[in-house]
């Protein structure tokens, strides 16, 4: 008993010193970004504009705007200052080194359902992967649990910067991931009726389990079922790989069928289920745009992929579905534009219309008075692939662009004979 | 200095040449910036194209009679982007992973000129392409440079004259491939012991056959020995008839491997992906070894962990030949912004960065003196911009080999099955 009294006055005393710590660490981040051209994100462009940070939200953001005493100023004249980018679908902090298992934590493939996983029990926050990220402007990602079976767990939300996951946290557990191209050879569900039957069954059998329940309460099921309920309920997203033609079709039929709350992420089928995306109200997640094109389509398909969904009205965001390569994910928006994807619904690709699609847009996407301030200046238009990021803010902080390459490159600046 | 006296010897000699050598055949890209790569920019340029090479080049100048003429107002010119690296074309027959060496195959015997990838990549501004071996081997299979022909032949697409590069592989896939199957090598040690045991094995060999050739010219009786087409090629490496394209990642192998390759005196080497080049790049530089490499590929296996986007410049620096290939059929669409992607990283000229898919490729496959770059003599292999190349907005609108178009965005194949 006594030990343990202990242990709680100790806590205390740690956690005091911590709390205040922190605090005093934001609040001492009071900053002013002067004289950049600001893109907000949406749809306004300052010239010469300034904006002022404190406590990690953007408190005031135009022309003319005097700054107070006390604020760090970092001066961007001549820059570009975009939002935060959004990597809306990733793994990053899940995975270390891509072919080395130990250090792989996404896609638990030992069940064709893994609705009761989180993506939060895996992350590292000091992955490497996340300090070479952000230096490409990205400030915020989605991290599935995986894709590899079917039902795949939920989602975490996360800024990329803290040394804890609570530091970093934005939304947790409000997705979870399908994928209709998730079949196994041998192994039940093998083909894509099978696909569909399974996903069919796992949500009747929760709705069949509720109605037998007396008090119908969630109590009575498992935590697998907890999460499709969930679902089922439109609580929580659902995102779904749906690669062809024909597996678009069977995602939006599954959306409907169940009243979820889809959000498709089409592969090469894109082009043939224009239509019924877009009467589907389902908005799209590009990752495709460098997929190879097959014969029987011209070379540049994929790369209209973003263009030619917009066109026909679909709200689209873009995301990498990988860790190592996720700063390269604006290369494929800059090629989307040079195919037709109008410049300013790029931008916000990557930034509002991401946060809308996340449901985070109240506090993510846009530089505007209240939000949280990611903000990213860079030496020229972001979205040319030589421009680089020259200040970095996260949550209002300004963050090291030192990331492990960086180091790297410091460490063998000379090489000794 | 040197770049401005060209230009003038071209702005005078260009009019006289264009209005003298005009002729039915002849091919003219008029107006549009001509980026050379290795003699500067010229702006409203004018290029002749005779016989599938490039007969004259330099500012505007009127239209011979006779010739067709390629209006490139407002575009950017530039040479044929060349990739060192590529899978392309092979239908999958990309490794003969039966067994830790087999210098025995040759790549040419894959390749199908009708593979849409090549009018994909012909699509992103690329010309010229080597075709290789996979590294599942330590010593796999004869890479084969060809110019992207599409639908034409083998025979067409091969460059006359041009050495071939032997596959090589160290680090993690062959010890995956073979250590997986309990077999050697299922280590570097293990690996570095296959390569020097089948140098010596293929001295040996060469050692018999010229003990069978000289006791034939002194007229004694002698029984051939067996021609192995195995330890021929290792043999023919060593002596230089062909070159090696050694696959490696880490810079402790890439110390070794040039250790070997000194001891064994080999001719022609280059270095594939060296992640870990930038470490001792002093040692690479030394060694005069080129380095075929990606811009910011990193993470996707350990050897690969500690890979920088910073390496590029760092080992151009220190003077060695460096190019940006694919090793994908993706990337080989695009190399151009890869080679953008290099501008981001480190401080770097437009002409340095585009020379990384251009000439710097071309040293390595030891086809410079043939193309490469936009210069009077050279093949017309050429590729057109509607903005500067790097750029991120700009797409390729027109790609020619040898004078002939390839690939015309205006009158672009649909599909590949038409």
């Amino acid at each position: 008993m006594k030990g343990i009294r202990a242990m709680k006055h100790f806590k205390i005393l740690v956690f005091i010193p911590i709390v205040f710590f922190c605090y005093a660490a934001l609040s001492a981040q009071s900053a002013a970004i002067t004289g950049g051209y600001i893109v907000t994100g949406t749809g306004e462009k300052i010239k010469n504009g300034t904006i002022l940070i404190k406590d990690g939200r953007i408190e005031k953001v135009g022309r003319e705007i005097g700054v107070p005493e006390g604020y760090k100023v970092i001066n961007a004249s001549g820059k570009t200052i975009w939002p935060g980018r959004i990597d809306t679908l990733s793994i990053i902090g899940l995975s270390e080194i891509g072919a080395v298992a130990v250090t792989n934590d996404a896609n638990e493939k030992t069940s064709t359902n893994t609705a009761h996983l989180r993506a939060a029990d895996g992350i590292n926050p000091e992955s490497s992967v996340i300090g070479v990220t952000r230096n490409n402007g990205i400030t915020t990602t989605q991290v599935m649990q995986g894709r590899a079976a079917p039902i795949n767990g939920l989602t975490a939300i996360i800024d990329l910067d803290g040394r804890r996951l609570d530091q970093m946290m934005v939304a947790d557990g409000t997705a979870i991931v399908l994928n209709l191209n998730a079949m196994e050879r041998g192994k039940y569900p093998s083909t894509r009726p099978g696909i569909m039957a399974f996903m069919r069954q796992s949500f009747f059998d929760i709705q069949n389990k509720l109605e037998k329940a007396e008090d119908k309460k969630e109590n009575e099921l498992s935590l697998k079922d907890q999460t499709l309920d969930k679902a089922l309920k439109g609580e929580i997203s659902v995102f779904t790989f749906c690669d062809a033609n024909q597996d678009i079709r069977n995602a939006i039929t599954l959306g409907r069928e169940f009243s979820l709350k889809m959000v498709l992420i089409p592969g090469r089928g894109w082009s043939r289920q224009i239509k019924m995306i877009k009467e589907s109200g389902y908005p799209v997640l590009v990752n495709s745009t460098f997929s190879i094109p097959g014969e029987h389509l011209t070379y540049d398909h994929n790369y209209r992929m973003a263009g030619d969904l917009h066109k026909a009205g679909i709200p689209l965001a873009f995301a990498s579905c990988t860790a190592h390569n996720a700063r390269q994910m604006p290369d494929a928006v800059s090629m989307s534009i040079t195919y037709g994807l109008p410049y300013d619904i790029g931008m916000q690709a990557l930034t509002l219309s991401a946060a809308r699609i996340l449901g985070i847009d109240k506090d993510y996407g846009s530089i505007e008075a209240g939000k949280i301030a990611n903000i990213a200046v860079w030496s020229g238009d972001p979205l040319q692939i030589s421009s680089r990021v020259d200040n970095l803010i996260i949550r209002g902080k300004e963050v090291s662009l030192q990331s492990r390459q960086e180091l790297l490159r410091d460490r063998y600046e000379e090489i000794d004979d | 200095m040197k770049t401005k006296i060209t230009r003038i010897i071209f702005a005078l000699l260009v009019p006289f040449i264009i209005c003298t050598a005009g002729f039915a055949g002849d091919l003219v890209i008029q107006g549009g910036t001509v980026l050379t790569v290795t003699n500067g920019v010229i702006e409203n340029g004018s290029i002749l194209i005779k016989d599938g090479k490039i007969a004259a080049i330099g500012e505007y100048a009127p239209i011979p009679p006779g010739a067709e003429v390629i209006n490139a107002e407002g575009k950017y010119i530039m040479p044929g982007i060349i990739d060192s690296h590529s899978h392309l074309a092979l239908n999958g027959d990309i490794n003969e992973a039966t067994d830790p060496v087999t210098s025995q195959v040759d790549m040419a015997d894959a390749i199908d000129a009708h593979d849409y990838g090549i009018y994909q990549s012909l699509a992103g501004g690329v010309t010229a392409a080597k075709l290789m071996h996979g590294s599942a081997n330590v010593i796999g299979g004869l890479n084969t440079t060809v110019k992207l022909k599409y639908r034409t032949s083998l025979e067409e697409m091969r460059i006359p004259g041009v050495r071939q590069q032997l596959k090589m592989a160290l680090g993690e896939n062959p010890k995956r491939v073979y250590g997986s199957k309990g077999k050697q090598p299922s280590t570097r040690p293990g690996i570095f012991a296959t390569l020097r045991q089948n140098f010596l094995d293929a001295q040996s060999y060469q050692k018999k056959w010229e003990n069978y050739e000289e006791k034939k010219a002194e007229g004694e009786k002698a029984a051939p020995p067996r021609r192995d087409l195995k330890l021929e090629t290792i043999a023919k490496t060593l002596s230089g008839e062909y070159g090696i394209d050694c696959h490696n990642y880490v810079h402790n192998e890439i110390v070794v491997f040039l250790d070997i390759i000194k001891e064994f005196k080999v001719p022609y080497v280059v270095l594939s992906h060296s992640f870990g080049a930038y470490k001792v790049r002093d040692r690479i530089a030394e060694s005069g070894v080129g380095v075929q490499t990606h811009t910011d590929w990193w993470g996707y296996k350990a050897e690969a962990y500690d890979a920088i986007p910073y390496a590029i410049k760092m080992m151009m620096d220190e003077g060695i030949v460096v190019d940006i290939c694919s090793d994908s059929e993706d990337v080989i669409r695009r190399l151009n912004r890869e080679a953008a992607k290099v501008i981001k990283y480190s401080d770097m000229s437009e002409e340095d960065a585009l020379k990384l898919i251009t000439i710097n490729p071309a040293k390595i496959l030891e086809i410079e003196n043939r193309t490469g770059s936009l210069e009077t003599g050279k093949d017309a292999d050429i590729a057109i911009f509607d903005r500067h190349p790097l750029d991120s907005f700009s797409k390729c609108v027109m790609t020619l080999i040898e004078g002939k178009i390839y690939f015309d965005i205006n009158s672009a194949e649909k599909t590949a099955l038409k």
